[in-house]
């Protein structure tokens, strides 16, 4: 064989290899929808960019938009169920996940409205509306936003916002350093954050809420079981419609502030270990504080004492307030 | 000898309790150490030459690690409560330091790491100092529990992030 003779083989070589290239190369565009069932389990993974999942009337999987342009193809399977779809990405990307913030794929996904979804992404921001068999949508940089969902839920992210709209069932916000903001939840709720601002606007029946530095705001409408605890924020809840309230709460040196209903029934018991204040804006009784340590503690009944109110600090604040 | 009745009578004007004539608290709590000065004190200063040492070390799947406690047969509250702050002690060593060792860089957002770790730290000492004064309070225990569970959340989170990203 000689020189020129090789030269064309690998040409043609060459040629072949582009003309196989997938029409899914990186930055292309995506259409694809399969029929799948009702209650479709679905599973989505994308690495970086703007994702929206939208439920549909109709047992229909469709995605469209343009991938990761480093993406290396995507893999789309349904069977038996369970339909994924992976956008596939380098094992290795030059500048990290943290690179321009517009990179990354730009999906719009239609799923069914009983389907059962779970996203994860890294450098993804991510919305999913109207799904109710359940969500757990995940990233570690990026939004996380859940409206209209039901079932088991679960938002979390790292760095970044959560908000939640309208949802209903068991909601789970996790977030390190993001805000949580949400509203009109209903079923129970469970918040946690490092130092990420939570706002809370909820008729959820159970509520508990972990901050660490952060601060939270929260309103809530026949709560029957409260638990939040700090170690040095600041939490201030609401509580109105509920007339014998379970609520529990805890600081290291941070604050537990609680407004209740003027005719709440319930049995107080507070207690600030070493140094911390009681300030009790619901009733005329006092605190007491032991004769030869730090501790001042206050118990007192209101109504019947139906409800229970325990709020403990060591050295924060707690403090009573009336609607 | 005086009479019986002599004796209860002098014992009827005894005050009922004794008391100190003022309050001692203010000028106690200044000199207060603590009497046990945890192990862990000097946890961030250990923590940062693990995050050093172990920097490129193998890495370990990041999980969840859960706080266990052993039911503690004694009554003693002291004991109970020794017992239950040294178990703790060793899980929050033996997992920080096993999660720590899978770590390949710092994510973002956990760049504030040991800021972080000392804020625990010090709510960690004065839940401490607490218990000096209340040892049996099992809310300030379960304080203590939450506190360090959060710290190992957190790192298990800090590893996770840093393989994922």
């Amino acid at each position: 064989m000689d020189l020129s003779t090789k030269q064309q083989l690998k040409l043609t070589v060459l040629a072949l290899a582009l003309l196989q290239a997938p029409a899914w190369a990186a930055g292309e565009a995506i259409d694809q929808s399969r029929t799948v069932s009702a209650t479709e389990k679905i599973e989505i993974e994308n690495m970086r960019g703007e994702v929206r999942i939208v439920a549909v009337k109709g047992n229909k999987f469709s995605v469209k938009g343009t991938l990761d342009e480093k993406a290396e193809g995507y893999e789309l399977t349904s069977e038996k169920g369970v339909t994924r779809f992976q956008v596939k990405m380098p094992r290795t990307i030059y500048g990290g996940w943290n690179s321009e913030k517009q990179e990354g794929s730009d999906l719009t996904i239609e799923v069914p409205v009983g389907s059962e979804l779970k996203f994860s992404g890294v450098n993804a921001n991510v919305s999913a509306v109207g799904v109710e068999g359940g969500a757990k949508l995940t990233t570690v940089n990026g939004a996380v936003s859940g409206e209209k969902l039901k079932g088991d839920i679960v938002l979390e992210t790292v760095n970044g916002q959560i908000n939640s709209v309208d949802n209903t069932g068991r909601l789970h916000l996790t977030t390190v350093n993001g805000e949580i903001n949400d509203k009109g939840s209903s079923g129970s709720l469970e918040v946690e954050s490092v130092n990420g601002e939570i706002s809370m606007q909820s008729s959820a029946r159970e509520v508990e809420l972990e901050v660490v530095n952060g601060e939270g705001q929260l309103d809530l409408n026949g709560t029957e079981r409260l638990e939040f605890s700090s170690v040095n924020g600041e939490i201030r809840a609401v509580l109105k419609n509920s007339k014998k309230p379970k609520v529990s709460a805890s600081s290291v040196s941070g604050a537990s502030r609680l407004t209740l209903d003027a005719d709440v029934s319930a049995r107080f018991d507070l207690e600030a270990s070493a140094g911390g204040d009681i300030d009790n804006g619901l009733t005329d009784d006092k605190p007491t504080r032991d004769k030869y340590g730090p501790r001042r503690h206050l118990e007192f009944r209101t109504g019947s004492g139906e409800g229970n109110i325990e709020i403990s600090t060591v050295s924060g604040e707690i403090e009573l307030k009336k609607n | 000898m005086k009479t019986e009745q002599q004796l209860d009578a002098l014992i009827s004007q005894l005050a009922p309790e004794v008391e100190p004539q003022r309050d001692l608290w203010p000028e106690l709590s200044e000199r207060l150490v603590p009497r046990r000065q945890p192990v862990y004190r000097n946890w961030l200063g250990v923590a940062a030459a693990a995050v050093l040492t172990f920097w490129f070390w193998p890495q370990q799947p990041a999980i969840e690690p859960q706080l266990s406690f052993e039911t503690a047969e004694s009554t003693d509250d002291s004991r109970l409560l020794l017992a239950v702050s040294q178990q703790l002690q060793q899980q929050l060593n033996a997992e920080q330091t096993r999660q720590l060792k899978g770590l390949k860089q710092v994510p973002e957002g956990f760049t504030d790491w040991s800021r972080q770790l000392l804020i625990w730290h010090k709510a960690q000492g004065q839940i401490e100092l607490a218990l000096q004064f209340q040892p049996d309070d099992q809310k300030l225990i379960q304080q203590l529990q939450r506190i360090q569970q959060q710290q190992l959340s957190y790192i298990a989170k800090l590893v996770k992030t840093s393989e994922l990203t």
